[in-house]
């Protein structure tokens, strides 16, 4: 029983015997003031949610219950009240839903470049130069280190190695030889023979000229190179050097 | 029936944060109350039904004007809403629990020897009075609320209610010298 109420509960009991008599008002006071007495106690504990809804400890001084609308307008901003409101999921920016939304276009886009990356390769797959290629390019990597690093006869050579050759059949310019003239007879297939590849990795044709390939060596006569201009000497095989059926 | 909430929202002039430390002070301030309004209602967990009932407040303070006073009269207003509902569904499904007489707490209608060893307590006071005149006086007593207040919430006029709390009044000294002349 709260035998001594405050002066908010006394105020609040004169409020409501006003319009009764004196007599009567005396003798139901003490009972108010003893139904008064509900209203005090501890403060109910938030639960769970409430407390998620309860950023700080605000006094109830701040707020005047004379100045209505007013206090309201006035209150004070706190950044721990608005810290906690954007705990409170759709009420502000931060906490893991927000993670969550940032994440979403880094993923997006590993799918997309996943999918693009795929797409492309199963398009290369597709074309068949694109397969030759690579066989090819296989190839060479098992030659080199299988050992075989020259070339070969009937392989490419590579025109970018940039290593100068002795190729002694470099090609003539485009000069069409005449069948009747001073031409020389066919020389032995030993004079164009390409025996430069042998001791070079690769022949590299001059700049301004056609790569030239290496001939094989079928052991057949071979039509002669035209002559050079400018009177060069026509390279001719020593005659000791042509087979024997050819003498 | 919530003449607290204000119908033009984009005139109001609080923000969120306002908001958050309006309810705070309204939990702080208000809740002790509310649990002993609930309590006196009779209403079951009323520590669970308090908490229910400022969740509710929280959803409706956008609309909230009138500062601790307007949050008063709305969160007694959820908490006499909840008490009907509480009636309401106690009507409905009766409650299945095993009877322990220390704690039960429902009375028949008082009898001599009940009146003797009834409680002088607050919530023993308020046992003879008919519902609306427990109504009325909660909610002027323990809730604080003026005459219109009570009269918004209850349904009915400010003249009904000066008129029912009249009564009521008259009902609590008449029980109260009744158990006075009893237990003497």
């Amino acid at each position: 029983m709260n035998a001594t109420p405050s002066a908010d509960d006394q105020r609040v009991i004169d409020e409501i015997l006003t319009d009764v008599d004196a007599e009567r008002a005396d003798d139901v006071r003490p009972l108010l003031a003893e139904l008064r007495s509900l209203a005090h106690g501890e403060p109910v504990a938030p639960g769970p949610l409430a407390a998620l809804l309860l950023p700080e400890d605000v006094s109830e001084d701040d707020f005047s219950e004379d100045d209505g609308a007013a206090s309201a307008s006035e209150l004070p901003t706190t950044p721990a009240a608005t810290a906690v409101l954007r705990a409170v999921p759709g009420t502000g920016a931060g906490g893991p839903a927000r993670r969550g939304r940032r994440r979403r276009p880094l993923a997006a886009a590993a799918i997309i470049a996943a999918a693009a990356v795929g797409a492309g390769a199963a398009a290369a797959a597709a074309d068949e130069g694109f397969r030759s290629s690579v066989n090819e390019g296989i190839s060479t990597i098992v030659g080199v280190l299988g050992g075989h690093s020259e070339s070969k006869p009937g392989q490419h050579g590579s025109p970018t190695s940039g290593i100068t050759t002795t190729a002694p059949t470099s090609p003539a310019p485009a000069e069409s030889p005449s069948p009747g003239g001073s031409a020389a007879r066919p020389t032995a297939p030993q004079s164009i023979r390409p025996e430069a590849p042998r001791a070079t990795s690769a022949p590299t044709p001059s700049p301004g000229a056609l790569p030239q390939l290496p001939s094989p060596d079928l052991g057949v006569p071979v039509p002669t190179l035209p002559t050079l201009p400018g009177g060069l000497p026509a390279p001719s095989a020593p005659a000791g050097q042509l087979p024997e059926s050819l003498r | 029936m919530e003449p607290h909430e204000d119908p033009d929202r984009a005139t109001r002039s609080t923000d969120r944060s306002d908001h958050a430390e309006l309810f705070t002070a309204a939990f702080r301030t208000l809740s002790p109350s509310v649990r002993g309004y609930l309590r006196a209602r009779g209403v079951e967990d009323c520590e669970a039904v308090t908490q229910d009932v400022f969740l509710a407040l929280y959803s409706r303070m956008d609309s909230l004007r009138g500062g601790l006073e307007g949050a008063k009269a709305l969160v007694f207003t959820i908490a006499h809403s909840r008490t009907v509902d509480h009636y309401r569904r106690r009507e409905r499904t009766p409650a299945m629990v095993p009877h322990e007489p220390e704690s039960d707490l429902r009375t028949a209608p008082a009898t001599p020897e009940d009146l003797a060893l009834a409680g002088s307590g607050a919530l023993g006071l308020l046992n003879g009075l008919t519902e609306d005149h427990r109504e009325v006086l909660l909610l002027r007593v323990v809730a604080d609320l003026s005459i219109e207040q009570t009269a918004e919430i209850m349904g009915r006029t400010p003249g009904a209610i000066k008129q029912l709390q009249r009564r009521a009044l008259e009902a609590l000294r008449t029980h109260a010298l009744t158990t006075e002349l009893s237990t003497s």
